[in-house]
């Protein structure tokens, strides 16, 4: 065994337990309470009346446009991890090389500020 | 022993789970299968040693693909899907656009992927005793900004690309609403906004 797996060892514990544990509760909540069909409790549960429609309709475009738009800088934050950390080792050529990736997103920041893809 | 158990217990379920992908009729539990596939291969590079990569993975593919994918699944409204009427269909360009990649996959594995390596030819770079004397996130740094600095900044262009081009596929104004100007409420001044009115009797 490889010294990177004693430090995950806790966390697969961890899962492991939290698995069977949701396995024991979802099988005792079945096993031991008792089932009466009734019309009114498989029926939406709303307040007022019954639901027009599916509750899957099409919704604006516009929240794909924000997850993608949240989605690029946070590439760009993860690509910033490594180099935060090795700051020391790579000289000033590393140094330039994530100033001109940062000048490269700024420019599409900046576009999709001035383009108004920020508001509503 | 371990590491053999926990690379088929990941491998397995991943694949499982990637057949169930295709095979399932609603698609936004295709959807979640898939970011089942994704764990699991996440768990795969893991057992490779490859942490940074792995947990950067994860919250890639599943914090952000995922996500996407879920909004195509709810834009297009897709309702049950007809799965035997094209398969034939599908089968044959999957497979094409599969090979395509197979392809590709085989053109990287034997290319080194060194454009800029000029620069820093005279540090020949010990693989292994970086392996064992840095962390993952070290040995991924010093290579990523000074050696694969080109293609570190390719991958800043092409998210560039994707604002721009999604951007310009996606915007459009509604022209019915009211905006809210931020620079107007923040110079509003109290005195100005509250007025006092007498009533008429």
């Amino acid at each position: 065994m490889k010294f990177y797996f004693v430090e995950y060892f806790i966390l697969f514990t961890y899962i492991i337990i939290s698995f069977i544990l949701a396995c024991i509760i979802s099988l005792l909540s079945y096993l031991l309470t008792t089932k009466k069909e009734d019309p009114e409790k498989t029926s939406a549960y709303e307040c007022g009346f019954n639901p027009f429609d599916d509750t899957r309709t099409t919704f604006d475009v516009k929240f794909y446009l924000v997850a993608i738009l949240f989605f690029n800088f946070c590439l760009e934050i993860s690509f910033l991890f490594p180099w935060s950390i090795v700051l020391g080792n790579i000289s000033y050529f590393g140094f330039v090389a994530i100033i001109l990736f940062l000048f490269i997103l700024t420019i599409g920041f900046i576009y999709e500020w001035k383009k108004g893809a920020l508001n509503w | 022993m371990i590491k053999l158990v926990l690379f088929y217990f990941f491998s397995g379920l991943s694949l499982v789970s990637a057949s169930i992908v295709i095979s399932v009729k609603n698609p936004v539990f295709s959807v979640v299968f898939l970011i089942l596939v994704f764990f699991n291969v996440v768990g795969l590079l893991l057992l490779l040693g490859a942490e940074f990569l792995s947990l950067l993975f994860l919250i890639v593919y599943v914090g952000a693909i995922a996500v996407l994918f879920l909004f195509v699944v709810m834009i297009l409204n897709l309702k049950f899907i007809e799965l035997r009427s094209s398969f034939f269909y599908y089968a044959f360009f999957g497979s094409l656009i599969m090979a395509i990649f197979l392809f590709e996959i085989f053109i990287i594995l034997n290319s080194d992927l060194t454009f800029a390596s000029s620069y820093f030819l005279e540090r020949k770079r010990i693989w292994v005793q970086e392996l064992y004397s840095y962390t993952n996130l070290q040995i991924l740094g010093n290579v990523l900004y000074t050696s694969y600095s080109y293609l570190f900044i390719l991958s800043g262009f092409v998210l560039l690309v994707a604002i721009l081009g999604a951007i310009i596929l996606t915007l459009y104004q509604r022209s019915q609403i009211r905006r809210q100007d931020p620079n107007v409420q923040v110079v509003r001044n109290f005195d100005d906004t509250i007025r006092f009115f007498k009533f008429l009797k």
